[in-house]
């Protein structure tokens, strides 16, 4: 019997005609059905545009700023504590949309170029959690024994020290610079990825494709790349998405407390650190950064929850 | 249950050494110490940053101010700090109790709420309620906590006048509930808010993934009115994974507040350690230590006896 009479008798049982039983198992592929269950979520394609508009942003910050005419560190004491609409005087007045700081920059101009400074930190420190979180979790998962054993006692301990005060003690001895910080975030980031990639070589490494593979004659490096680990790219994207969020909000937070980025290299959490004594006088000096790490991070976690359900159906029941 | 007790308090020993040991090498590792802006002083003789810091015992070798330290520590003295002179005991006995009242306000506030929400939220699935409630639980870990707590100093101390914007009493008066309750609840409340939102995904997830048990169902059928079902037997076993969640998050009971301490001007141990490890405070931070190990211990004790007499498909060994 031909396997298209096979299927028709099947389908027959199932009460599915011929026609039927291959439209459904007509598929367009993981990636374009992922993205039109995305699309349906409205609050993830929202999250999405932000993001999409904030890179730009960031990417165009010097751009942006001869538009708007002034970089970080200009002082201009006159003009303090503007707010949005620019300033009755005539046009050779520059205008401050969101007005200016204390020490009279503007305040729109650092916002943007502290998108630049966060969005970077907490890329970069994405890039590096999961590069390492990969290898950590490949290395156990896929040797186990003794390796594992380490690995995740490793992994352990440094789970059980509370991030924060690590990275507060870190960055109150060492100062970091930038690059050296997205380094120390994702020192205390890659964890939670190893572990999930262990869990799906876990689970893979037991599949019948996989021996398979290795009876074929497979070498070790071809079945973790091309079997396990794209198994292991969708929870990977999402918590990485996820990750992300977080990371801003750790690097605002140290910056807020001083121990970050350091000014005058604008970062919405070093904006807000003097501005809290403008509260009577200023409102919107500690309104609008902490607006801008809230937006941006909102958008981050709908993202990310848009693509948890988009990518992995199953989660959402 | 004696036995075990007191089994896991002898084992709890040497980890508490090994940590008392790490922190100590750590904090001489570090460059800097408490002398380090006198030595910038050109007015100041060599001679007596020598004899301040033979003062403070700091001319000693390391693993010998180590061994004074302990002996200290058995006999129940905690050092003297550097900056203020104060006795190391009397200010984290001071502290302490502040922190864990905000602390543990803020925990009571945000589990009490978070667990009506999270149960509501499961059992009526893809309701608007549900869709709010997480709509608004992921806006809740967007926040910094920083600008919460600015934007509700903002709002509630500044422009409606209602609350106080920071302290815990308030000077010159003498003290009366009312008022330290007035200072408590705004920073209580930020704190909750964040972790609130956390737990609540949590206890939802837990929830759906309790109530498609089977024994769900079996009590469904024998006749339960609904509430019965979902109180006594879906909740009781969904609390589980969360009780451990609870466990865990002990340690932040202690330091979990820095930020908000902050901004609030809240005289708790998370700034006190703050600011102790900025200024190389060494009795001060190795006192912190100490308690904060000691608290972790036994509250990590307490929690395995909790979730021990929770789940009796648990055996303590």
């Amino acid at each position: 019997m031909s396997v298209r009479e096979e299927r028709a008798m099947a389908g027959g049982e199932a009460g599915v005609g011929v026609a039927e039983w291959y439209a459904v198992r007509e598929s367009k592929g993981l990636w374009w059905e992922a993205w039109e269950r995305f699309r349906r979520d409205k609050l993830a394609l929202a999250g999405g545009a932000i993001i999409i508009l904030l890179v730009v942003l960031a990417l165009g910050a010097s751009l942006f700023s001869q538009y708007v005419t002034h970089y970080a560190p200009y002082e201009q004491d006159l003009r303090s504590n503007l707010k949005r609409p620019g300033f009755q005087k005539a046009p050779e007045e520059p205008r401050h949309w969101l007005g200016t700081d204390e020490l009279g920059r503007d305040v729109l101009t650092r916002a943007i170029y502290a998108a630049r400074i966060s969005l970077g930190v907490s890329g970069a420190t994405v890039l590096i959690a999961l590069t390492v979180g990969t290898l950590m979790g490949t290395l156990s998962g896929f040797y186990g024994g003794v390796l594992d054993a380490v690995i995740m006692r490793f992994v352990d301990i440094m789970l059980s020290i509370p991030a924060f005060f690590l990275l507060l003690f870190i960055a109150v001895v060492f100062s970091p610079g930038i690059v050296a910080f997205s380094f120390v975030i994702a020192s205390v980031s890659w964890m939670g990825v190893s572990r999930l990639v262990r869990g799906e070589f876990l689970s893979i490494k037991a599949r019948d494709y996989v021996d398979a593979a290795r009876v074929v004659g497979a070498s070790n490096a071809r079945i973790i790349f091309r079997h396990i680990l794209p198994n292991a790219t969708t929870p990977l994207i999402v918590a990485a998405t996820l990750m992300s969020g977080n990371v801003i909000l750790i690097e605002t937070a140290l910056s807020y407390l001083g121990m970050g980025v350091q000014p005058p290299t604008p970062s919405w959490g070093n904006m807000l650190t003097k501005s809290a004594q403008y509260l009577y006088k200023a409102p919107f000096l500690v309104f609008i950064p902490g607006f801008f790490i809230f937006i941006t991070v909102l958008a981050i976690n709908l993202m990310g929850n848009g693509l948890r359900d988009a990518l992995d159906p199953r989660l959402k029941q | 249950m004696g036995k075990i007790i007191i089994r896991r308090l002898l084992q709890s020993i040497p980890v508490f050494i090994g940590i008392t040991i790490i922190s100590f090498a750590l904090i001489h590792a570090v460059p800097g110490g408490p002398t380090a802006r006198l030595e910038l002083d050109a007015d100041i003789r060599p001679e007596d940053i020598a004899r301040i810091r033979a003062n403070m015992g700091l001319d000693k070798p390391v693993w010998q101010q180590y061994l004074i330290w302990v002996g200290n520590l058995v006999r129940g003295d905690l050092g003297i700090s550097y900056i203020d002179q104060r006795p190391v005991a009397k200010q984290i006995r001071e502290r302490l109790p502040k922190t864990i009242l905000l602390t543990g306000t803020a925990l009571l506030l945000s589990i009490g709420l978070a667990l009506p929400i999270g149960v509501i939220a499961a059992v009526k699935q893809y309701s608007w309620l549900d869709n709010i409630t997480t709509l608004f639980s992921t806006a809740g870990i967007s926040l910094p906590s920083f600008w919460l707590g600015l934007m509700c100093i903002l709002i509630f101390a500044v422009r409606l006048k209602w609350l106080p914007s920071g302290g815990v009493v308030t000077i010159g008066q003498p003290f009366s509930m009312p008022d330290l309750l007035k200072h408590l609840i705004m920073p209580a409340f930020v704190l909750a808010t964040i972790s609130m939102a956390g737990w609540s995904r949590y206890i939802r997830g837990s929830m759906l993934e309790v109530i498609r048990q089977d024994y769900v169902r079996t009590a469904r059928a024998k006749g339960l009115r609904e509430r019965l079902v979902i109180v006594r037997h879906a909740l009781r076993n969904a609390l589980i994974p969360v009780a451990t969640l609870m466990g865990l998050s002990i340690p932040n009971l202690v330091g979990g507040a820095l930020i908000t301490e902050t901004i609030f001007s809240w005289p708790g141990i998370g700034r006190l350690a703050w600011h102790a490890t900025t200024k190389r405070d060494y009795p001060i931070i190795m006192g912190v230590v100490v308690m904060a190990t000691v608290v972790v211990i036994l509250g990590n004790l307490a929690a395995d006896i909790a979730y021990g007499l929770l789940d009796p498909r648990i055996q303590t060994e």
